[in-house]
Order: structure tokens, then sequence, then C-alpha cells
């Protein structure tokens, strides 16, 4: 089984075992896998919005959608100071990226359903709100499981320790990533909604 | 696994190649129609970041042109930078023409003010909010008016220079399209088509044809303003009578289907991208 579904499937014995094989990394290590998620969403971008995977969409858009695997690089380089790891930052930076699968197949099934439907179809299909929030919270709940087992067995901290490390992660890679995708509009949603 | 991971490589490359060579800038010559500029507009237009989008405004500029618009709107929630950004852009690479505007994201209604220059707060009333649009010389058009924003609209629906009559809500739900179309006969303002494109689908999907006498940002906002505008949602085609006749038969009523080669890069590169998630990299210690 690839590495990347064995993370998803059984975090737990998989990190326990992926921590404890010898440690080969190089400079490709550390960028191999961020790289992958930027061109990936570069190719979601593409596929979303014409259907069709064209370098002229994908190329420029993985390129601004780098932040969000450069936030997360950042995060676990935090993490990693704290740790007592025996292993190199750029094997903690790779296989904390192996266990991403969950939201980047969440969004390679919300790109399906606009790639492959005309747009009256794909949109009244995107209101199945029910089902496309639901997937996202399994997706989240179970990303978050397997970031804590990566934290727990990889970085080699404590149960507490992970669980601070995945709350920093969350709250600087969602604070962040949402305040770049909506800041705005969503600052007038929370303004009203408090009465400021 | 070795044969897994360049399968999706291969995948991915196939479809970028697919991708590519379906995609082309329309050949469209200018339409004229009864002495006035038939062009084709999307006027709720989002970008990347700080607008819940995904493409980039130069890239939004691009997507146009590759779609057969003449006329886009970025309409960036409570803020005009880039409409500017779009606009500077546009002009350099002789794009569409893009009418720098907000869209005024209140609690109660949200606005598109189009063809101004500075923010308006979404802490004006509606009202205030459309009047601040006229003063600066900009257009002012209902955003998706479902019934949870009439109440917004109280008093200013007869301020109103457009409303969209259609937008994607239409599609999610038959309340919202009948909502939209009550709506729009209360108003008595141009007929609207926008796609509220934000990187999901077409941009636009849904459009409106614009009966302007130039292609220039003052020529486009005067039809707006004299409600020489034209929609069609499938069924129906919303706008003046003179107008409709003109346009019989000149005009399509529906948007093209896709071609073989691009449906072709859509499924291949669906494949791929789920090989990539799937297999992504051996252990760096295996």
């Amino acid at each position: 089984m690839p590495s990347d579904l064995w993370v998803m499937f059984r975090p737990a014995a998989a990190y326990s075992y992926l921590s404890k094989l010898p440690c080969h990394a190089t400079r490709w290590t550390v960028v191999r896998r961020p790289l992958l998620m930027a061109v990936l969403l570069g190719c979601a971008v593409s596929l979303m919005t014409e259907g069709r995977l064209t370098p002229r969409l994908a190329l420029p858009a993985a390129f601004y959608w780098s932040f969000l695997p450069l936030l997360q690089v950042g995060c676990v380089a935090v993490s990693y100071r704290r740790a007592r790891s025996p292993r190199s930052l750029a094997s903690a930076i790779d296989l904390f990226f192996a266990g991403t699968a969950p939201w980047m197949l969440w969004l390679a099934a919300y790109t399906s359903l606009w790639a492959l439907a005309a747009p009256p179809r794909a949109y009244n299909w995107s209101g199945y709100h029910k089902l496309w929030y639901g997937l996202a919270i399994l997706a989240g709940c179970w990303s978050a499981y397997i970031d804590f087992c990566y934290f727990r067995l990889v970085l080699g901290k404590t149960a507490a320790g992970a669980g601070g490390s995945l709350l920093f992660h969350r709250a600087v890679c969602w604070g962040f990533g949402l305040a770049v995708f909506v800041l705005p509009g969503g600052w007038q949603t929370v303004a009203s909604w408090a009465g400021l | 696994m070795r044969q897994l991971r360049a399968a999706s490589a291969c995948l991915l490359l196939a479809a970028a190649i697919c991708g590519a060579i379906s995609d082309s800038v329309p050949g469209r010559p200018p339409l004229t129609l009864g002495g006035y500029r038939v062009l084709a507009a999307d006027l709720h237009v989002h970008s990347f970041p700080l607008s819940a989008a995904t493409l980039a405004p130069w890239d939004v500029v691009i997507e146009a042109r590759h779609q057969g618009l003449d006329v886009i709107t970025l309409t960036a929630h409570n803020m005009v930078a880039p409409g500017k950004v779009a606009r500077w852009f546009s002009r350099r690479i002789g794009g569409p023409t893009v009418l720098v505007g907000e869209e005024v994201h209140a609690p109660r209604y949200h606005l598109i003010a189009a063809g101004i220059d500075t923010p308006i707060s979404w802490r004006s009333s509606a009202a205030d909010a459309v009047r601040e649009t006229h003063r600066q010389g900009g257009v002012a058009i209902a955003a998706h008016p479902t019934a949870e924003f009439w109440a917004g609209w109280n008093g200013a629906i007869e301020l109103l220079d457009g409303t969209e009559v259609l937008h994607p809500s239409a599609w999610i739900s038959q309340g919202a399209a009948e909502n939209l179309r009550e709506f729009y006969h209360r108003a008595g303002a141009a007929p609207i088509g926008s796609s509220d494109y934000r990187g999901l689908s077409l941009i636009g999907a849904c459009r409106t044809y614009v009966f302007a006498l130039d292609n220039s940002e003052q020529g486009i906002l005067e039809a707006i303003r004299a409600h020489r505008t034209l929609v069609f949602d499938g069924d129906r085609v919303y706008g003046d009578a003179a107008l409709q006749a003109l346009a019989a038969g000149n005009l399509p009523e529906r948007l093209p289907e896709r071609g073989s080669l691009s449906r072709a890069s859509g499924i291949l590169g669906i494949a791929g991208l789920l090989g990539a998630i799937c297999c992504g990299f051996r252990p760096t210690s295996a």
C-alpha cells in the first residue's frame, strides 16, 4: 500500500513504522510533498473553473496557492524546534505532508463535481450542503487524528504536547488561511454578529 | 507502486496537453444590432485573495477573455483594489472592459456597486449605499436578492439601476429562482445575469447582454442605467421587448457544449489528481 494511503487508513501504525526507518533526507525531500500539494491545488483550481486542466490556469494558481503548504511547513518547523525528534527537519516535513490525503481527497471529490458536470447541474449538486459539509467535517476530524499521531509518534511529543501542537497548527493555518481567503466579507459577518 | 506513480504523472500530463490544445480565445467579431454594440458581461466576479475566490485578478481577466466576455466587474467584498488591479492589467493586454466595483457585503443586503472608485461602507443602509454608488458615477445592482434580503431593500428598491434576475442560486433552488424573478418585477430595474464567479464553474455561466453605444466604461454604465440589457435563462428572456426582437436569433441563449478534448482533459485530470494523492511519493528512507 502507498505510504500516503497507509498513513490515512492506519496513521498510528504507519507513523510508528515510518518514524523508525533510517533517514536519508535530501533537499528534494523537504520540497517534494509541499510542491506536490501546490501543484495539485493548481490543477484543482483549473479543473474546477474550466472543467479541464490547462497550464494557463494551473501554473499561476499553484504559485499563489502555495501559501497553504508554506504555512504548514512553517507550523511544522515551529513544532519541530520544540520537539526532541531524532529525524531531520526535512524528513519531519515530508512525513507530515504524507498525512494530507483526507483533505486532498475531499478536494478531489469537490473538484470532480465542478469539472465533470455542466454549470447548472454542478451548482445544483453543490447545494447539498449537508453532504459537502459532512464530508468536510469527516475529513477535518480524521485529518486532526492523523496530525495528532504525527506529532506524537514522529516528533515524539507527549499526548498534551501533541494536542498543543495540533491546536497551534490549526489556529495558525486555518486562521491565516481563512483571513487570506475571506477577510473583508468574513470580518463584516463577525462584526455584525458581535455588534461591533 | 512505481508504475502507479508514473501512470498518475502521465494522466496529469495528458490532461494538461489536451487542456492546452483545447484552450483558445474564441474569435468573435464585434456584434452590432440596431446601432448598439452588444456586449457580453459578467458584472459580479470575485478574485483571490480576500474575496472567497480561487483566481487572481489578472487570471480572471484572461479567463473572461477565453469565455468570450466583453465586460466584467470585479466585485471584491467591501473593497475595490482588486478591480483596479484587473482594470490596469486588462488595459495592458487589450482584454475585456473592466469596471471597478465592490460587492457591498452588508448584513441585510448585498449590493453590486459597479463603476465606482472608492469603497462604500457595509455599515451604510441600502439606500445610502445606492446613493453613494450614484454619487461616484456608478450603477447599483441588487446582488442575489432572495427573500432573506428583501427587508434590507425597503426604501432602496426604487433607486436600483439593475437587479440580478439570473444567478447561480437559481440553479440551486427553485425557490431562489422565483425570489429573483419576483424581486426583478417589483424593482422595475435592468435585468442582470451574473455568475457571482469564485473560480467554481465558468465565468459568465450567467451573463448579461448589454446594448451599449460603445464598449467604454461610460458607455456600458449608461446602457445599464437606461435598462438596455437582456438576460437569457434557458427558458425565458428578460429585458425590453424591442431589444428581444433585435436579439432574436443573433445571441446564444445557452452556454455552448464543451468540446471532446476539453472533456477528456477533465476526466484525465481528475484521474491523475486521485492517483497523485493516493500514490504520492515513496518514504524517504525506504
